[in-house]
């Protein structure tokens, strides 16, 4: 019988902690029981704590947000930042997260070995990803329509990429943590905060924003590896076992990606509920938005090949995109989070090999 | 004892001097984003990013083996002050030899953790580019060897009962250094 | 022996090394390292100690502290504090333990500027303490004030714990700080009047000075108020205005003081390095002790301490009271050793749904939960702000004198959360006004 510790540094009834429930379910089915998954909520790691935690075994299995660590993780990290290519969607229907987790998990299992490489070098072994929804902004007593009423704005900018945008459009990038948003919106420190919706809920933005403007900045969070196993306990399991381990994580990449989409639905209608206003963001700023997403790319590419050791950036960037539009396809007739789970399942991790994986 | 004395003292204020900086760093640091901010619309690049990683951290770990040297432990005094002299001396034996080999295993295993983040050359990516973060992981083998060191020297000046020749730095208190109040 | 028996022994073994005269950082650190070593292996243990440091001390909320303890030793190395304490002085000799009162007042008013206990506590222990003992109060009272006081620090908004419970319970963080505003107000009153009797019944504790100062010295000495002023206004408005946020006000707060000194003409380059050596070294022994309170909270999470929580609360019995009584208490005992950020990780997934049935309102605990959080704050061995105070006051006072000193005032804290579970209405009618 082997028990495991899930750590992740989210709330228990967030969309994180109710995917971890779904991954201890799966596992149990799927393994008769014979491995049994316990959730760790914030208390025992962090979230920067929990890719060396899952490393030196405090946790047995960890929710990874690679963006923490570039380092280690500079090809992943690479793969994330592709996330703008949501932006240059042709027809966006609002399941491109859903689609991009699906594209990332696949180019990571067989595309690029670089990729799990850099985990097995952390101790860790690749079972689940997942994408956030889509960056909106979030003001308070501003609303975002027009290119130039960006000029000059505060902006919550929660990373390099958004520094970028910011200084594009002639607004202030402003980096603070996500958990100060709510004070400085308030307060004033901040115009509007580049967050997805759901974050209104988690961080009660709800009583501070007066007014969204949806898919701009756009692009999604992907940085995140959602079950990554420790490699010596990976290694001493049966192969039943680390299959049992594989659908769970599957069922964990699945909940979460299918969690924050149904949460940024709720978290749209909430906001309307509450008199919330909501901006259409000009042709203009559109357009404008989708040219500094293809120039940002290229910007990108060159900042991971020349200062980030990503030796194949452009090929990554060539061969990623199609990919993606392939599962633009695939996630077109999905409507329920148990479809989404057998695509992943069919498409990629089926075909993982449990007794060679992760060794 | 008195050279060796005199060298631990002189390690543990330079790196307290280190922090110290620090300490300045942080508060103008901080100020000279929050004025760029709101007078000319211009924020300070990664200001987060030094504040934690590099301030933060050199003023966490850097003065502790001054605060070994000076005794400004927290402890408590309140069961160990009513016991005999004897045993008390006992207790500051068993203090110090517990400070200095916890301090030095955390030293050994921070070390390690500072030694791979070397390798692997650990950065963080911020809007003006690369900014390589691994030598922050070397304060702490600094900061907790040193408080292990000075553990360690006054455990042997105690054992000898000798004068562990370490450098007494007082604060000087512009109220109540010439008449002390009761208390 | 099982998992949570030998988290008892360990906890055991804590309580002993701290009374015997051990660091409290390093108690912490080695019996929780000891924990993990015995209870499961070498290698958690081992990853632990290089892993929970660096992540700890790496934090821009934190940054808050050190920038407020310069703040406090430069105002009071540079004898900006003299005026101010000379006027509550005179103003307030006719009033038993007046400068007592005044520092009450002088932590609620950073508590509407600073988000935690600790940085409250660091930014005024130094400027009230000295002055109080120079003004022969006993060293109990005024460190005893100074620490309780500081506790209003994370009921009165802004507050990071009711920021973080707010995320954790998706309660209304402005709901919540209504509530808190409430709260932090009563115990306000509630410290004063606790000030105002205790010196009543034993005058020794704060001797009243008998001041015949005419009108024009009384404005006079006002007059002299003003560095201090200065400083707590710029603070105020620049928070207020839109300026910084809350945990860059200590910084702001250090570099107004330091300018104010240089206009007072009293910034020497000796005093600068007496707040600068004072700071360093009082951030270093804090964050020693909350590092080891860290890997304890993990030593305590992997222990299972959840489960049995819960199954100890119901075991209280089954009415609503009954079992808020029992979380009560647990949140009583957790807090004695454990910081308010760990304690409420740890318990927050077992206690939330506990409290849900109860009936209660998840708004009113969220209060109730910080201020019982604030109360493990001064109460021994662990008391994060009793430790600041310590740390602030050098060889004024020993920690035990400041745990003598917050004893009355965690009874009247206790009486405190009494009336609010008696009358939750304390709580809610401030929060359900201003409902949306
Ligand atoms: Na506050
Ligand atoms: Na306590």
């Amino acid at each position: 019988k082997e028990k495991l510790n899930f750590a992740y540094g989210y709330p228990a009834n967030s969309a994180v902690g109710l995917a971890v429930e779904d991954y201890a379910a799966a596992v149990a089915e799927r393994s008769g029981d014979n491995v049994t998954v316990t959730g760790f909520p914030m208390s025992l790691l962090s979230l920067p704590e929990t890719s060396p935690g899952v490393r030196d075994s405090l946790a047995d299995v960890g929710f990874v947000l690679t963006p923490y660590y570039p380092a280690e993780y500079s090809n992943n990290l690479f793969l994330h930042e592709q996330n703008l290519l949501i932006n240059l969607a042709e027809n966006p229907t609002g399941k491109e997260p859903l689609a991009f987790t699906g594209a990332m998990l696949e180019y990571t299992f067989n595309n690029c070995p670089e990729c799990l490489e850099e985990f097995k070098a952390q101790n860790q072994v690749y079972t689940g990803g997942g994408v956030t929804p889509l960056y909106n902004m979030l003001c308070k007593d501003t609303s975002i329509t027009t290119i130039d009423d960006l000029k000059g704005k505060r902006l919550r900018a929660g990373g390099a990429g958004f520094v970028r945008f910011a200084e594009h459009f002639g607004a202030q990038g402003v980096r603070l943590p996500v958990n100060e948003v709510y004070e400085a919106l308030d307060q004033g420190i901040l115009d509007c905060a580049m967050l997805s919706a759901p974050e209104l809920t988690n961080y009660n933005l709800y009583e501070v924003v007066t007014d969204i403007t949806l898919d701009v900045p756009g692009g999604a969070f992907a940085g995140v590896a959602s079950a990554n196993v420790n490699a010596d306990r990976w290694k001493a399991m049966s192969n039943e076992d680390r299959e049992a381990l594989l659908w769970g994580g599957n069922a964990m990449t699945a909940a979460t990606t299918w969690n924050f989409y149904t949460d940024d639905s709720a978290a749209v209608q909430k906001s309307r509920d509450l008199g919330i206003a909501f901006h259409e963001p000009t042709p203009e700023l559109l357009a404008a938005v989708k040219e500094f997403a293809a120039q940002d790319l290229k910007t990108v590419s060159g900042l991971f090949k020349d200062t980030y050791g990503v030796e194949r950036a452009e090929e990554i960037t060539a061969e990623f995109a199609p990919i993606l539009e392939k599962w633009y396809g695939l996630v077109a007739d999905i409507s329920t989070k148990e479809e989404l789970q057998q695509l992943y399942w069919d498409q990629v991790i089926s075909k993982v090999d449990p007794a060679t994986y992760g060794q | 004892m008195k050279p060796i004395g005199k060298l631990i003292s002189w390690l543990v204020a330079g790196a307290s001097g280190i922090a110290g900086i620090m300490v300045l760093l942080l508060v103008s640091h901080v100020t000279i984003d929050v004025l760029m901010r709101f007078m000319f619309s211009t924020p300070l690049d990664a200001t987060i990013l030094y504040v934690s990683a590099f301030y933060m951290v050199a003023i966490a770990f850097l003065p502790l083996g001054l605060v070994e040297e000076k005794d400004s432990h927290i402890a408590v005094e309140l069961l160990a002050e009513k016991l005999p002299n004897s045993v008390q001396s006992v207790l500051a034996f068993v203090a110090l030899l517990l400070t200095a080999v916890v301090m030095a295993a955390v030293a050994v295993r921070t070390g390690q953790e500072a030694m791979s983040k070397y390798a692997a050359g650990a950065y963080s990516i911020e809007a003006s580019g690369k900014v390589i973060i691994w030598p922050t992981y070397f304060v702490l083998p600094l900061g907790f060897g040193l408080m292990a060191l000075v553990a360690a020297w006054k455990l042997i000046a105690l054992a000898l009962g000798r004068d562990s020749g370490l450098s007494i730095l007082t604060v000087e208190d512009p109220y109540l250094s010439k008449e002390t109040p009761d208390v | 022996m099982s998992e949570l028996q030998i988290a008892g022994l360990f906890i055991g073994a804590l309580f002993f090394l701290i009374l015997m005269r051990v660091p409290i950082g390093v108690s912490l650190i080695a019996v929780s390292f000891a924990g993990l070593w015995s209870m499961f292996n070498w290698n958690i243990a081992w990853g632990s100690l290089g892993i929970v440091p660096y992540n700890f001390a790496n934090s821009w909320v934190l940054s808050s502290i050190p920038a407020f303890l310069l703040m406090g030793f430069i105002c009071y190395h540079t004898k900006l504090t003299q005026g101010l304490f000379s006027a509550a002085q005179i103003w307030l000799s006719g009033l038993p333990g007046g400068l007592a009162i005044a520092s009450v007042f002088g932590c609620a008013g950073f508590a509407a500027v600073t988000g935690s206990s600790v940085a409250c506590s660091a930014a005024m222990g130094k400027i009230a303490v000295p002055e109080m003992i120079r003004h022969r109060y006993s060293a109990e009272l005024a460190t005893g004030t100074v620490a309780a006081a500081g506790t209003i620090g994370a009921l009165i908004p802004p507050s990071i714990l009711m920021i973080l419970y707010g995320i954790i319970s998706r309660q209304s963080v402005s709901q919540l700080f209504l509530g808190g505003l409430v709260v932090g107000v009563i115990t306000l009153i509630a410290y004063v009047l606790l000030i105002v009797v205790r010196v009543k019944l034993n005058p020794d504790l704060a001797p009243p000075v008998h001041t015949q100062a005419t009108r024009t010295e009384k404005f006079r000495a006002l007059g002299q108020t003003w560095p201090v002023l200065l400083i707590v206004i710029g603070v105020f408005a620049g928070l207020f205005g839109g300026v910084f946020t809350p945990t860059e006000a200590g910084a702001i707060g250090a570099t107004l003081s330091t300018l104010v000194a240089l206009v007072y003409r009293t910034l020497t380059l000796r005093a600068l390095r007496m707040a600068i050596v004072e700071t360093i070294t009082t951030t270093a022994a804090l964050l020693i002790i909350a590092v080891g309170a860290s890997l304890l909270t993990r030593f305590l999470a992997l222990s299972g301490i959840g489960d049995a929580l819960s199954s100890s609360i119901l075991s209280f019995g089954v009415s609503p009271v009954l079992i808020m009584i029992g979380i009560v208490i647990v949140y009583l005992l957790l807090g004695m050793m454990l910081e308010p950020v760990g304690a409420m990780l740890l318990t927050l997934p077992v206690v939330l749904p506990l409290v849900d049935e109860t009936g209660f309102s998840l708004l009113w605990f969220g209060v109730v939960l910080v201020k019982l959080l604030e109360i493990g704050m001064i109460t021994p061995p662990m008391g994060m702000n009793v430790f600041v105070i310590k740390g602030v006051v050098g060889n004024i006072a020993s920690l035990s004198t400041v745990f003598k000193g917050v004893f009355w005032f965690v009874i009247i804290d206790l009486l405190i959360v009494a009336a609010l579970i008696a009358y939750p209405d304390i709580v809610l009618f401030l929060p359900e006004m201003f409902a949306k």
